[in-house]
């Protein structure tokens, strides 16, 4: 199998809402799976210093790869922490980010240890309710967190 | 005029409010909670802020999550709607103190008439008739005897501790007061330990007739006529009219000319309604204010031709009421009818779930106001009224008539509506006849 042809697979699956692609041909075996699938009920609230984090907790189906939404449970414009960035490590407890409103500017903290594989919302844009932050990935598996 | 506002609210009325300000050029932001994530009125705003969970005290009551959303959002105004924190004075006060504009009444006004007691004694100042009532405790048979004569038979002899028709017996004359007095205190104490008794006027058979009000900052004041809604089931109202077919102009200018007083008086500065009970012999008692836009507020722009919502954001945003009471004209009839995701034949038991199939009822003069769609999931967690199915005629007969042909046509699929037994309703001879009065439904439940 060409490497263009994997790559074409690859693409195709990460389009897909499909978890994994497995092929068997002649010349070979291959099956390519995707790092994460989405679960889409909250399962989790952890609450640090009475600021409360809900988070959607991502898993591959052999648990692989675990990767946690830090969601916002305040309402107001975000501004994450200076120097953060995709592939930052973070640690339990470290500010993330600070959401203002009405004149208040209050922390967000991980809950988690791990790396930071996307900061979901623009600088100064607005959050609500329940709008996912940013993804964590975490080492060890969610069992850890 | 404010460039944005934000709605405080969910479902139709939150609709409404964002069609009246689309077509005054206004932006507006919706908030909701989780579960109303899917919501038309979250589709429909040009923002939308998640405001909280589910259940209403922790989004749609949760006043600062509001105020922020409104900061952030940058809104000049929030509006409450009906329900929720729509006649919340604190609310009011604090949308003042963070530069928003409450579009309703003042705080102050709230106040005055928002708590029973205080809005009965601000309708007795400015000589609004209420209904009438020893204002102390009745300690003797004596008293009693002459109570009753002064307020007039026949009376109804209460128990301040009494419920449920414990302790509460109606007197035609004296010697019924005397009897039954006895009867009740003893009543009364078997079942509460406290035979306190006081009275007031029986209104025998009365029907809910309420006047639309509107002033502004300015002083000016007018009414737009009444609604009769009469037809009402354990105190909610299921259909309701404009205008009442037992008011005559004389009638109509006597009650309206009362609320404009109290109105006035009061520097009532937004739209609300005076609540009268009025008795056959067209005698009529202020019951309470609501200091917000109602339910019902549809029939009235039906015929009058005046866009309530619309009036009540200008005046909140500082315009002059635009419309002189001589110019109000009513013309047709509009009739409304209350949808509910209800179970008629359960005790009207909440049915929540998914839409599967919709067709909204159309034509002239059909007007619907509903937040509804197919694949819409209707969630138990608020209020079981999911739209509104307003019909306007020339007349009532027409606007019967085409509210019966609007009900057949309109169909919901996947959950049990009050469609149906409305439909009954306006083939009922009492509802056609317009002998309809507080205990309609009671009556036709028994039929």
């Amino acid at each position: 199998m060409e490497i263009k042809e994997i790559e074409e697979l690859m693409e195709i699956l990460k389009k897909s809402d499909l978890s994994y692609i497995s092929l068997e041909r002649l010349d070979g075996k291959l099956t390519l799976k995707k790092a994460c699938i989405i679960e889409e009920k909250p399962n989790r609230i952890i609450n640090i210093e009475g600021y409360s984090l809900e988070h959607d907790i991502i898993n591959s189906p052999e648990g692989e790869s675990n990767i946690i939404e830090i969601k916002s449970l305040q309402i107001g414009k975000l501004y994450y922490s200076k120097g953060l960035e995709i592939g930052s490590m973070i640690t339990e407890g470290d500010i993330i980010a600070k959401i203002k409103a009405l004149g208040v500017l209050k922390d967000v903290k991980s809950a988690v240890t791990g790396k930071i594989t996307e900061l979901v919302v623009a600088d100064g844009e607005v959050v609500g309710y329940g709008n996912i932050i940013a993804r964590v990935h975490v080492e060890g598996g969610v069992e850890n967190v | 005029m404010f460039k944005k506002i934000l709605i405080a609210n969910r479902g139709e009325i939150a609709v409404r409010i964002i069609r009246s300000a689309k077509e005054l050029g206004i932006k507006t932001v919706a908030i909701y909670s989780e579960a109303d994530k899917e919501s038309l009125h979250v589709r429909l705003a040009d923002e939308a802020v998640c405001v909280g969970s589910t259940y209403a005290t922790n989004s749609y009551l949760k006043i600062p999550n509001i105020i922020a959303a409104a900061e952030i959002t940058e809104a000049d105004a929030i509006h409450p709607g009906y329900g929720f924190l729509s006649e919340n004075e604190e609310f009011a006060s604090i949308c003042e103190s963070h530069g928003i504009v409450f579009i309703g009444p003042t705080a102050e006004c709230i106040h005055k008439m928002g708590d029973k007691v205080t809005a009965r004694k601000t309708a007795e100042k400015f000589g609004v008739p209420v209904t009438p009532g020893t204002k102390d405790l009745v300690q003797t048979e004596e008293e009693a005897v002459e109570m009753a004569g002064k307020i007039g038979y026949p009376v109804m002899l209460k128990a301040s501790s009494g419920g449920g028709g414990k302790g509460m017996r109606v007197a035609n004359n004296e010697e019924e007061v005397r009897a039954n007095l006895k009867i009740c205190k003893n009543e009364a104490m078997a079942n509460f330990g406290n035979d306190d008794m006081y009275i007031e006027k029986y209104i025998l058979n009365p029907k809910h007739i309420e006047i639309q009000v509107i002033g502004d900052k300015y002083g000016n004041a007018i009414h737009l006529g009444e609604r009769d809604c009469s037809i009402q089931r354990r105190n909610q109202k299921m259909i309701e009219e404009a205008p009442s077919i037992i008011l005559d102009s004389d009638l109509r200018n006597k009650m309206g000319e009362s609320a404009v007083r109290i109105t006035k008086g009061i520097h009532y500065d937004s739209v609300g309604t005076f609540e009268f009970l009025v008795d056959q012999h067209k005698n009529y008692y202020f019951m309470e204010m609501n200091t917000r836009v109602q339910v019902e507020h549809t029939v009235t722009e039906l015929v009058t031709g005046i866009d309530i919502i619309k009036t009540q954001i200008m005046i909140a945003a500082g315009e002059r009421l635009s419309v002189r009471q001589s110019e109000v004209k009513l013309s047709g009839h509009a009739i409304e009818c209350r949808i509910n995701a209800e179970d008629p034949s359960m005790n009207f038991m909440p049915s929540a779930g998914l839409i599967t199939h919709y067709i909204p009822s159309g034509g002239l003069g059909v007007r619907i106001d509903s937040h509804i769609f197919s694949g819409y999931e209707i969630s138990p967690y608020y209020d079981s009224m999911i739209g509104k199915l307003i019909v306007y005629g020339a007349d009532r007969e027409e606007a019967i008539e085409r509210m019966k042909r609007a009900l057949d046509e309109h169909i919901i699929e996947g959950v049990k509506v009050t469609t149906p037994f409305l439909r009954k309703i306006m083939d009922d001879e009492d509802y056609i006849a317009g002998k309809v009065y507080t205990n309609f439904i009671d009556l036709f439940m028994k039929k």
